[in-house]
């Protein structure tokens, strides 16, 4: 065999001819090497981890994955992957696959105390039957819940949304993605009205300067970061300026790395924002005609639970997300003291590095947003989001792009980037949230509750007004005895919540019954009392929504081993089980208070049913799911190009749930600037994804703008058409003057945001900074990359990496074992000195995705007030030496 | 309700028993599991141990054998340690120094394939002497690998060859 041919083999870059890929490479590039790929069928689909969303080709032969690839036709990677896109091939070939249900068994009988034994599927609908009946019986829809996922397929999600709402008449779904967005939500939607980025990753070849805030983007969003390092390369003017709290790769490739303080980013926004004011580099054009400047309380404390007394003199925790209209003047007022040498010094982290180099830094940051030829890209994701002022954080992003009008323009983008897969597509877009309904609708709003019910056909008042409990709240109820019916699905909160032995705790002591869908066993399945055995991505069809809107869809291409069903099966199968009769009767809701309802009740809308064609014994799966409309979208369907459809064949149905379940769900954001295109669209050979709203056939770019965007009202320049709190009162910094509502249509707000300090501070005893985080080759809870072999042995263990001089002070040397204590508990690892972090003197960072060094026992569940998301990027703690432990 | 609800629990109960024995479908089916055996913990949530000390490999490059790939078009494990030679700037790729000398000779290192020197956002049919900017940072798919031992054996297998 001849060099040129053995060169290509290795490449392996498989030729199109003969296998429908749809794989469009240039000449050079189609290998030679059929022969090794012949018999592999190749099909598009998406990555299962990050919230990049790269396109990928999977190959399948004999009912098995044997290959992945990035694809070459995807505008998001453009052929490339990581490496944690690479291991898509391996992640659903762990050899310990939960493929039976699991349920605590004593005697032949559910027993919370019993070990777990393998049972059927029947078996297990029965108990968890059993179970909602005794607990919605004892405490109603407030004493049922579901933790979901921004990794749950957008037609999960929806499911799990309508099944919750409609059909329980509980608001208590929260997902995974509260940890992760909802600071980002809160601020789009305070900003602009409306939620997700306004741009979107173009704006990286178009720009001339990226910021990333706080986000490990060359490990947490590596397929981006390729395409900014391509730009840096390859564009002359591109400056990288990373601000973070330790060193990581990024900063390694950053032309400025700025080493914060942890919540000082509040600080340096202020300053930037009075630098553009003092250098008059406001785009005033732009300032007049679509924004407007706003202010909101202060004291809104830290999300705790209410006695504690970190919450003791904070005044204004019942309005923390309420805010009003100041004048330009009022702004001007209150960045005042961000002054370079108030932020200089309240923000550097390492004493060693001279304050007049820090503060040169600084203005480097403050002349790439003022300077009016310069391009910015702002980049973030946990270190603002995992905030406890993550909302403000967020919001103060948009007010300097907003202010230099650097913003909504091809190259000028403030930009959310999204952690997981579809914390876009499902939980925000689709609302499974304890607030939401699906296209940005609230429950608490009277006319988006008429909407819905009328798009779902349910009498008027059975949607429930009152927010349920978001995913940490559901933890303190599971705790305090007030949820006692718990189905987790696609995540694993019982690693991932802060404060963690409370959770694992009452998980296990008080009368609750928890169930955990999971495809391995995990930290959650351990503290469960049933465990369902669940299908991997590819092994049921699906929709992720990524960070730039861009909707992409797959279809199933192998078969989930042993009795592992998909998570929508489980849901329409379950919900075969209880019936309206029992469910939409009269219902106590403590705290319901709402125009039309009485207080703390539901009230029965059984009355109302048969006009819709309804009979008491009617079930949740033939009024929400199996509808008339829905039967109609018949399977076997030629979307599917002969494969396979588990969901459907396991409910002996000829009726296609994926499709139909997505077509209801579009129509809620179809003509409402959400608009998804038709499903089938998706499957087109020359489609990868598309960014919404698709109107006409047309993605949408940049959304606002109204060159770009045809929600934008034409001849408007820049339309913010969002339409949440765009009716506000006015006041000043300290508080409203003037209650008469103001209407903002079309504008978007300049907030003012204080740098507020964080609850819990390292202090002489708790003497050190905790940061947790990933690293680029796990995700999450390790659950699924943990059992690859290249990723598991790249990076074997969470170590707590850790400054040399920090190390020496407590006697410590590089591989010690050593607890990590904090007020709440204590973990025990091994220190690192070297490697790919460097934190400064004072902080220690320990990544979470080891079910040993369960971090999470050591975090607090402090966390923005208004968004509700945990702040994991900062507590006290102690390190000291440990006896030497067996593992 | 109470004394319904027991009488009910009976007689499940004896159905459940009846259908054990008969059909061992809709009762307990196997050993019992305590959950201590479930995942990669291996233990109680209560007992907190540290992890073993795992290397990476050091291995000086040069003539370490090629680790095997995944399948055809994995991207290749990195055989050799790391140090000196990392982190990546967008200055200096020390990679590069040995990884792209234009060498034909396969005693050398390995050199980067045509795939790296294809820039397939903005110039796919060119092919280049040098990498592609997109691709400048290896440490996005090439990983070290080190002593530590499978935690869960993985049965993926590449098909055809």
């Amino acid at each position: 065999m001849d060099a040129t041919r053995r060169h290509f083999l290795k490449i392996g870059i498989a030729a199109a001819t003969g296998v429908a890929a749809g794989l469009h490479l240039p000449e050079h590039l189609v290998a030679l090497g059929q022969a090794v790929q012949a018999g592999w069928a190749w099909d598009k689909g998406v990555c299962r981890f990050c919230g990049v969303g790269c396109g990928i080709q999977i190959a399948t032969q004999g009912g098995r994955v044997v290959a992945v690839k990035g694809d070459p036709d995807s505008p998001v990677n453009r052929g490339l992957l990581c490496v944690k896109g690479y291991a898509n091939a391996k992640i659903l070939y762990g050899a310990d696959r939960l493929t039976r249900p699991l349920l605590r068994m004593k005697n032949g009988r559910f027993d919370k105390t019993g070990d777990f034994v393998a049972v059927s599927w029947t078996r297990a609908f029965d108990e968890m039957t059993t179970q909602f009946r005794r607990v919605h019986k004892e405490l109603g829809p407030t004493g049922v819940g579901v933790m979901g996922s921004g990794q749950y397929t957008i037609q999960e999600g929806y499911a799990a949304v309508k099944l919750v709402k409609a059909g329980w008449r509980s608001n208590n779904i929260d997902p995974n993605a509260r940890h992760c967005m909802a600071s980002a939500v809160a601020g789009f939607m305070q900003t602009f009205g409306i939620d997700e980025p306004a741009g979107n990753y173009d704006d990286i070849e178009l720009t001339d300067t990226v910021v990333t805030w706080g986000a490990n983007m060359a490990e947490m969003h590596p397929m981006l970061w390729a395409r900014v390092i391509d730009r840096r390369l390859s564009h002359a003017p591109m400056r990288l300026i990373n601000l973070t709290t330790f060193t990581t790769p990024t900063s390694a490739m950053a032309d400025v790395e700025i080493l914060f303080k942890p919540q000082t980013d509040l600080a340096i926004w202020n300053y930037i924002a009075r630098e553009i004011l003092t250098r008059e580099a406001v785009d005033r054009a732009f300032v007049e005609h679509h924004c407007v400047f706003a202010a909101g309380p202060t004291d809104i404390g830290f999300a705790l639970r209410d006695t504690d007394p970190h919450e003791a003199g904070q005044t204004t925790r019942a309005t923390a997300g309420q805010h009003w209209l100041i004048t330009m003047d009022e702004f001007r007022k209150g960045v005042a003291p961000y002054t370079l040498d108030y932020v200089a010094r309240l923000a550097r982290a390492d004493d060693a590095e001279p304050l007049p180099a820090f503060k040169a830094k600084l203005v480097q940051l403050a002349d790439a947003y003022a300077d009016r030829a310069r391009k910015v890209v702002s980049f973030w994701t946990m270190g603002f989001n995992q905030h406890t002022r993550g909302t403000w954080v967020n919001e103060q992003a948009y007010m300097a792009h907003l202010l230099t009008g650097k913003f909504a323009k091809p190259g000028n983008s403030a930009f959310s980037l999204t952690g997981q897969p579809s914390a876009c597509g499902t939980a925000r877009e689709v609302g499974t949230f304890s607030h939401r309904l699906p296209a940005d609708m609230t429950v608490d709003n009277a006319e988006h509750r008429a909407k819905a019910e009328e798009l779902w056909r349910l009498p008027a008042g059975t949607v429930n007004p009152k927010p349920g409990s978001d995913i940490t709240r559901m933890m303190r109820d599971l705790e305090d005895g007030k949820v006692k019916w718990l189905w987790v699905q696609v995540n694993n909160p019982f690693q991932a919540t802060a404060n963690a032995n409370h959770w694992i705790d009452a998980a296990r002591k008080n009368d609750a019954f928890v169930i955990v869908s999971d495809v391995y066993p995990g930290t959650s399945c351990k503290v469960s009392d049933l465990i369902l055995p669940s299908a991997m991505i590819f092994e049921k069809w699906g929709a992720y929504g990524n960070s730039e809107r861009r909707t992409q869809m797959w279809r199933q291409q192998v078969t989930a081993p042993g009795d592992a069903r998909s998570d929508l099966w489980q849901m329409l199968e379950f919900s075969k089980r209880l019936t309206v009769g029992e469910l939409w009767g009269e219902q106590a809701v403590p705290g319901l208070k709402a125009e039309g309802f009485t207080d703390g009740r539901l009230p029965s809308v059984l009355d109302h049913i048969s006009a819709l064609g309804y009979r008491p014994e009617s079930t949740l799966y033939d009024v929400l799911f199996a509808t008339p409309a829905n039967r109609k979208v018949a399977w076997p369907d030629p979307v599917a190009d002969g494969h396979a459809n588990d969901t459907v064949t396991d409910l002996n149905e000829r009726w296609f749930p994926e499709k139909a379940l997505f077509e209801e769900y579009a129509g809620f954001g179809r003509g409402h600037a959400h608009d998804l295109a038709p499903f089938d669209r998706y499957f087109a050979a020359d489609v990868r994804g598309l960014k919404w709203p698709v109107v006409n056939g047309k993605e949408t770019h940049w959304r606002f703008n109204a060159a770009h965007d045809p929600y934008a009202a034409v001849g408007s320049g820049f339309d913010f058409y969002g339409s949440a709190m765009k009716r506000l009162p006015r006041g000043t910094l300290a508080g409203i003057t003037d209650t008469t509502p103001v209407s903002l249509a079309g504008k978007a707000k300049i907030f003012f945001r204080p740098y507020a300090a964080p609850p819990e501070v390292p202090d002489a005893e708790w003497n050190l900074w905790l940061s947790t985080g990933r690293v680029l080759e796990h995700w999450h809870s390790g659950t699924m990359t943990r059992r690859v072999p290249e990723l598991h042995k790249a990076v074997p263990a969470a170590l707590a990496y850790m400054h040399p001089a920090d190390a020496e002070a407590r006697g410590l040397a590089r591989t010690d074992a050593v607890w990590i204590e904090s007020r709440r508990g204590r973990v025990r690892t091994r220190v690192e000195t070297e490697g790919r972090y460097g934190p400064p003197r004072g902080l220690i960072y320990v990544p979470w995705f080891d079910e040993m060094v369960f971090i999470n026992k050591v975090t607090l569940d402090a966390g923005c007030p208004i968004s509700r998301q945990t702040d994991f990027k900062k507590c006290a703690v102690k390190v000291y030496k440990a006896d030497e432990a067996a593992s | 309700m109470m004394r319904r609800g027991w009488i009910l629990l009976a007689a499940s109960a004896v159905a459940g028993l009846a259908v054990l024995v008969v059909t061992r479908d809709n009762g307990a089916i196997g050993p019992p599991i305590p959950d201590r055996e479930l995942g990669l913990r291996q233990t109680t949530l209560a007992d907190d141990r540290a992890p073993a000390v795992y290397v990476l490999t050091d291995a000086a490059p040069g003539d370490n054998a090629r680790l095997p790939r995944a399948w055809d078009g994995a991207p290749p494990l990195i055989p050799h340690g790391l140090d000196g030679f990392v982190p990546i700037t967008s200055a200096e790729n020390t990679c590069l120094l040995c990884h792209q000398t234009g060498s034909t000779d396969s005693a050398d290192p390995p050199q980067l394939p045509s795939s790296h020197r294809t820039d397939l956002r903005n110039a796919p049919t060119v092919l280049r002497q040098t990498v592609a900017g997109a691709r400048w940072n290896c440490m996005a798919c090439h990983v070290v690998q080190s002593n530590a031992p499978l935690l869960v054996q993985n049965t993926f297998a590449t098909g055809g060859k």
